[in-house]
């Protein structure tokens, strides 16, 4: 008796009633219904007509978002590089001056007492410059190892292209190092990982020594010269008067362009091959469209030669320092 | 679909991984269940028993657990490349999921879709790309058809 008049007085507040009530016994009354929702497809088209007129909401740092404990990251940070940072190095590496810039700022706009709130971090110059001087002249070293005879203005060009925004950011991002960078804004300028990540291997370098942060330059930075031309780094706007002045120096005698092949010289797509012969001799030959520009390709490809920086030059040593201890007759180039 | 209709990738490594070094590519995996539906029986069972042994192989991962009052419990992992992968595991075994674990962390991060080509090279040829004038002998006059 009692569930029959339930279950009428419940038909009958479905209908006579707005639908956000429903009275499932005397004293039982319910909010929400699983039934279709009348008001879900209003307010869809509402949000999806705020979202067109604001545009995406910005992205948000991940330690805003749930699910990431700093010291358990930063921890993790280290165990996934195989190598052993000391922790407080490590976070202050992290720390950037604009980052406690912005903080003393807020906490000075909220009106909090500066003395009970004050932050005790120290930020990231000393190690960022310790880990810049420290990266450049591995690099330096490196290339002057493995290319004895490139000029000093090759090798500078080669280690600005490592340690320059581009590379240094892609590295530092894929290593998840912008998820641990305290900085002011987000997402954080590219210099500002360039800095984050030379203070990092600035920790590394006085947690474990410079052999092991040598190691962690060879493994991430070296690693992008892989694959690359290195005209494609060092831009050389003249690569003939390069050329002579390098035989000179040589004591070799001056190149001399002569053309050795070309096919269809009327069509749209020519090809001419122009070979460098210093004494007679063939140095390089390279093609091109036009006459002029095989004689410059020639000139560059004469240079990689002399550089010994082709595309089948014998590949660097990226063994670890265990397995070059095992197999000394098989290394060749070592790092510096 | 077909091979046009869907995405595809070409054989790549993130960063050069394995050729300076071995790094993990998963750095974050959170299990997210509820305390007491039986669709996260088997995600419990595998933060009773095997969820430790996980992280202490996994040093570089950061594992996070987070029981929620969820219907559906879910396993997210983030990659270093910055892709995260979320995945439902109603109803599995602590077995399965333990095995899934395994996967998502031998994975990179890249998208699971059609690889184009099986390999890749940064030098595809030692000595020296093939082009028509290699192996020609040289001549003055135009080379004609060549006569019989």
């Amino acid at each position: 008796m009692r569930a029959v008049m339930a279950a009428c007085w419940a038909l009958v507040s479905r209908s006579v009633l707005t639908l956000h009530y429903h009275h499932v016994c005397r004293g039982v009354l319910l909010t929400q219904i699983r039934e279709k929702k009348r008001w879900m497809k209003a307010y869809t088209l509402i949000m999806e007509r705020k979202r067109k007129m604001e545009g995406t909401p910005p992205p948000t740092p991940r330690s805003q978002q749930p699910n990431f404990d700093y010291h358990a990251e930063v921890e993790a940070f280290g165990a996934r590089l195989q190598e052993s940072f000391s922790v407080e190095l490590l976070k202050t590496a992290f720390v950037n001056p604009c980052y406690l810039r912005s903080e003393d700022e807020r906490r000075r706009v909220l009106g909090v007492d500066a003395e009970t709130t004050a932050l005790n971090l120290k930020d990231n110059g000393e190690l960022r410059a310790h880990g810049q001087q420290f990266t450049q002249g591995f690099l330096g070293n490196w290339c002057r190892a493995n290319y004895p005879s490139l000029p000093e203005a090759g090798v500078a060009a080669i280690v600005g292209h490592l340690t320059g925004s581009e590379v240094m950011c892609h590295v530092a991002q894929n290593l998840a190092v912008e998820e641990l960078t305290m900085s002011a804004e987000f997402p954080v300028p590219g210099v500002i990982l360039q800095g984050t990540f030379f203070a990092v291997i600035g920790a590394l370098e006085q947690s474990s020594g410079p052999v092991r942060a040598g190691l962690f330059i060879r493994d991430f930075l070296v690693t992008h010269l892989i694959g690359k031309d290195l005209f494609d780094m060092w831009q050389v706007v003249d690569p003939m008067g390069l050329l002579v002045q390098e035989l000179t120096r040589k004591g070799m005698a001056l190149p001399e362009p002569r053309l050795i092949r070309s096919a269809g010289a009327s069509t749209v797509l020519p090809l001419y091959f122009v070979g460098l012969y210093s004494d007679h001799k063939l140095l390089a030959q390279g093609p091109g469209e036009t006459v002029l520009a095989a004689e410059e390709e020639a000139a560059r490809v004469a240079l990689r030669n002399l550089y010994g920086y082709t595309e089948n030059h014998r590949p660097w040593d990226f063994t670890t320092p265990s397995e070059q201890l095992q197999n000394p007759s098989t290394q060749v180039l070592t790092s510096g | 679909m077909t091979a046009r209709g869907s995405p595809s990738r070409f054989l790549q490594s993130v960063l050069h991984n394995g050729e300076g070094r071995y790094v993990c590519q998963l750095k974050r995996i959170s299990l997210i269940f509820s305390k007491k539906g039986q669709g996260s029986l088997g995600v419990r069972d595998f933060v009773e028993e095997g969820v430790v042994d996980f992280a202490k192989k996994n040093p570089g991962t950061v594992v996070y657990i987070s029981p929620q009052s969820s219907r559906i419990p879910k396993i997210v992992a983030e990659y270093l490349n910055g892709n995260v992968k979320e995945e439902t595991v109603t109803n599995k075994t602590s077995q399965q999921i333990a095995e899934f674990i395994t996967k998502l962390s031998n994975q990179s991060g890249l998208d699971i879709i059609r690889i184009r080509k099986p390999f890749h090279t940064d030098s595809p040829s030692i000595q020296g790309q093939w082009h028509l004038f290699t192996n020609r002998p040289p001549s003055i006059d135009p080379v004609g058809p060549r006569s019989k």
